[in-house]
């Protein structure tokens, strides 16, 4: 293929602390909180789009994955609207993961004062670099994604410098009463409304013309659970229930014309029907789902002990672009440590044991039901 | 307009801009490099193309449109493109009137439920101010139909739509007719099968664009199955298949298991 050494003008993308633009296609992208997911999605989330996660069993890492989110809009400054009807959204905020700052002169200012004549003078490590001058030569301001630690919590301080407002199961408790027949959900109606005037409001639209952009995030949790008088997906006589998808066509729609990015997350094991699911991940942008092995059979198995689960991304998106980030692989795991979640391609680990597990069931047989080429339907591959 | 694609779908005894109804179904991967062929295919062969869109905004049309080479500004004001805003009306319309902003959809809505007759009443007034202004052939096309049952229309209004389309547009103005669908859980969704098999009869060139048998590629994105609907002669059906590779502005066809990657 030939090339042409032409520099793009890139004059028209806009400056936005905490967001950068595609090295793919130039778009508008923010970073989700975990630098190895926004690897995976091609360096984040674009901006107009809607990421779906779709829970777990118990929903406990995608909960963790909606906080990591949440904790980047505060250190980015971006405004942040938090709803959820199963959480207390406030409980939710007071538990968002720490930042990691690597920036000495912040650090000690912030977390280190009232140990600070033990600490700084007897530094020995590195002490090579004690004449160093203390601040950093990047002085962009925010940079794109930060590292957070899960075993402490962010300081209500500093979660109160942003704009932050939340919506809870009120919402839709207060409105049960007035339905609109069975195809809309009073909950997600007031939800879409709270979303529409607060993009309007604060000047989020592409329309409006602001001095100083910013970005707004919207982390919607459990987008689907019964709190929001979901009902599995069906209407009162079996059919599908056309609310869910009314709420993501709306959203999507509000979203193509606002600097505005969406998060939610949607306990998919609850609803009746796969094909019902499929048509939520059709409405939606860039799908990923979480499947912890917690209550599983793949718990035991020693193939996965270093994953707490697997990571499958089911859809990514392609606005503005013809083609889709296309990552190297697919086969993806991600495993909680003590003070991070890291996703990371699945690695089968060394079998070293005399008394190998060959017994068993090749585990990733069922993992991948067509990637074997060649070996026929023999179940394995030492079998004649 | 991508030319191998170009070369893999067309059809020599028939041409494409006259009577011409040509039905695309996704299963499972994005099939919107079809949509963008064939949006600047029709614009290149001098027809009225008018699009409505239930995915995106015009303005993701409008930069893919500029990488590969077709300018629907410029088209536009020509007058030789019209875009109906499919998702932002749809959303207004079935949301209760949530969303603010005038909707030109509003008369479509009946008991909560986009109306079949009222949605055709409102495309059929907007393709006739299209065509009469010129003797042009006129092109219509719908990316996903597949929409209006996610929000719940029945597949029988679904389905009234698209026949009502197919009798204007072919048989009363002799355009072309280009109706996308997906068809990602096969049997397991009712509906969506139902509109995909009306598509396979009553096409007369289908495209199908599925994910490899194999699994994912970084290399090859996808399998490509054409097939031409010979009524006359009743023929087998012929059919040709293809894998393809996108690239950011252009596709690549080749035959099955030909990649670059794997020879």
């Amino acid at each position: 293929m030939t090339t042409s050494f032409q520099k793009k003008t890139r004059s028209k993308v806009l400056q936005i602390p905490g967001a950068k633009p595609s090295i793919y296609n130039n778009q508008l992208l923010i970073s989700t909180g975990i630098p190895s997911l926004d690897h995976i999605l091609g360096g984040g989330v674009a901006v107009g789009t809607i990421l779906l996660i779709e829970e777990d069993t118990y929903g406990n890492y995608a909960r963790l994955m909606l906080k990591y989110f949440c904790a980047e809009a505060v250190m980015t400054g971006h405004s942040l609207l938090l709803a959820s009807a199963d959480a207390d959204p406030e409980q939710i905020l007071k538990e968002l993961p720490a930042p990691i700052i690597d920036d000495p002169g912040k650090g000690e200012a912030t977390l280190e004062e009232p140990s600070h004549d033990s600490s700084s003078d007897n530094m020995k490590i590195a002490w090579r670099y004690r004449h160093l001058p203390k601040f950093q030569s990047n002085t962009s301001g925010v940079k794109f994604g930060h590292y957070y630690d899960l075993s402490k919590t962010m300081e209500s301080e500093l979660t109160q410098t942003v704009d932050i407002s939340t919506v809870d199961s009120s919402l839709c408790a207060c409105d049960s009463k007035q339905t609109d027949g069975e195809f809309n959900n009073p909950g997600y109606n007031s939800l879409l409304k709270t979303i529409q005037e607060k993009i309007m409001a604060n000047g989020f639209s592409t329309t409006t013309q602001v001095e100083k952009r910013n970005i707004l995030r919207l982390a919607l949790h459990s987008i689907g659970s019964p709190m929001w008088g979901e009902k599995g997906g069906l209407t009162e006589n079996e059919m599908y229930s056309p609310a869910l998808p009314r709420f993501l066509v709306g959203l999507k729609a509000i979203l193509r014309t606002a600097y505005a990015c969406c998060v939610i997350t949607v306990p998919a094991h609850l609803f009746c029907d796969k094909a019902y699911v499929r048509r939520l991940e059709r409405l939606t942008d860039t799908v990923v789902e979480v499947d912890s092995f917690v209550g599983s059979d793949k718990e035991k198995n020693p193939v996965y002990k270093d994953y707490h689960g697997l990571f499958n991304i089911k859809q990514l998106p392609c606005l503005n672009s013809l083609v889709c980030n296309m990552p190297d692989s697919l086969d993806l795991a991600f495993k909680l440590r003590r003070k991070k979640l890291t996703i990371e391609k699945l690695h089968l680990p060394p079998d070293l044991s005399e008394t190998a597990n060959r017994s068993q069931e090749d585990p990733l047989k069922n993992l991948k039901p067509s990637s074997g080429c060649g070996t026929g339907g023999r179940s394995n591959k030492l079998e004649f | 307009m991508f030319t191998e694609l170009k070369n893999l779908v067309s059809n020599p005894n028939h041409c494409m801009s006259s009577k011409y109804f040509i039905g695309i179904t996704e299963k499972k991967v994005d099939g919107s490099f079809l949509i963008h062929h064939f949006l600047s295919y029709f614009l290149k062969e001098n027809c009225r193309v008018i699009f409505l869109s239930f995915r995106q905004a015009l303005n993701h049309f409008n930069s893919v449109g500029n990488k590969i080479g077709n300018s629907l500004s410029i088209a536009k004001e020509q007058g030789n493109f019209c875009f109906i805003e499919g998702l932002k009306s749809l959303a207004q319309s079935v949301n209760n009137g949530v969303l603010c902003g005038e909707n030109p959809w509003d008369q479509t809505i009946n008991n909560n439920l986009v109306s079949a007759d009222k949605l055709y009443m409102m495309l059929q007034s907007k393709i006739k101010d299209v065509s009469f202004k010129s003797d042009k052939n006129v092109v219509f096309i719908i990316d996903d139909i597949s929409t209006l049952l996610d929000t719940g229309t029945t597949v029988v209004d679904t389905l009234a739509v698209v026949q009502y389309l197919q009798h204007l547009i072919i048989q009363e103005l002799g355009g072309t007719l280009i109706i996308g669908t997906n068809d990602d859980m096969g049997e397991l969704d009712d509906d969506k099968n139902i509109l995909k098999n009306y598509l396979h009869h009553s096409v007369d060139l289908c495209l199908e664009v599925s994910g490899l048998e194999t699994g994912y590629c970084k290399d090859v994105h996808g399998q490509l199955t054409v097939s031409w609907n010979n009524t006359v002669s009743r023929e087998k059906i012929n059919q040709r298949v293809a894998q393809y590779k996108l690239t950011d502005k252009n596709c690549a066809i080749f035959a099955s298991g030909m990649s670059s990657a794997v020879l």
